[in-house]
């Protein structure tokens, strides 16, 4: 596995369990160890994308993204249905 | 309002195309368990909950059925992309190709199309989140067609 394959499986996995504490927080909106550890899963997100973008470049293509260079970034394939948006992105 | 992240939920890429198998995944996608009605069930229930907890997730889980339709639908492009002639007749994709070609349509394995009458808005918690409950269960049915099990499945 390659380092930006390590990294994108770390941050798919941040993801679910971002995901997933958001749900339970939902139905259990005063628990307080749900919170601490949503803040902690989201630093290290935060942390991973980092060194991923240092190496890189930009993680995910979102609207948000600033326009740089001579073409509109978003509409760059494969899309994430087509075959190996894993390793083209 | 929703934003759209240029990723899926969890990564599809599948190698070998199989018509078959995608004519019983599309199931998942508008078939009456499907992702599509899931989607929609917790979407349109949520205007009429009392409770900001079931306002919440209603709208979060909603978002993520989405998420796992739009997951479907990836494993059925992937399936049934450059099909030969031979290939569509010998699946028995030729069915669904008459009237779709390669395009991805909410239907359920049989044929059927995605109907709203697989979900009920009732504007009544106790009959929304029952109803919720059942179509829970149902996610359970869908697994056993596709586990390598000899035994008679019902």
């Amino acid at each position: 596995m390659s380092r930006k394959e390590q990294l994108t499986k770390i941050i798919y996995e941040l993801d679910f369990a971002l995901h997933e504490l958001n749900l339970y927080l939902d139905t259990h909106p005063t628990s307080l160890k749900a919170m601490e550890l949503l803040k902690e899963y989201r630093n290290k997100r935060q942390a991973a994308v980092a060194l991923y973008e240092e190496r890189f470049g930009k993680y995910i293509s979102t609207i948000d993204e600033v326009p740089a260079g001579s073409c509109w970034k978003w509409l760059k394939g494969p899309w994430p249905w087509e075959n190996n948006f894993m390793e083209e992105n | 309002m929703w934003k759209y992240e240029k990723k899926l939920q969890y990564p599809i890429n599948i190698k070998n195309i199989s018509p078959k198998n995608a004519q019983i995944i599309i199931s998942q996608f508008g078939g009456p368990d499907g992702e599509l009605g899931a989607a929609m069930r917790y979407l349109t229930q949520r205007y009429s909950q009392p409770f900001n907890e079931v306002k919440g997730i209603l709208t979060d889980i909603g978002t993520e059925e989405l998420a796992h339709m739009e997951m479907v639908c990836a494993m059925v492009h992937q399936l049934t992309r450059n099909l030969t002639e031979k290939e569509i007749k010998d699946s028995g994709f030729d069915k669904y190709f008459v009237d779709h070609t390669n395009g991805v349509f909410p239907q359920a394995a049989a044929g059927i199309p995605w109907r709203a009458e697989y979900i009920q808005s009732k504007g009544d918690i106790l009959a929304d989140l029952h109803e919720d409950l059942a179509a829970d269960a149902t996610t359970t049915k869908e697994q056993p067609l596709f586990s390598k099990a000899q035994k008679p499945l019902i």
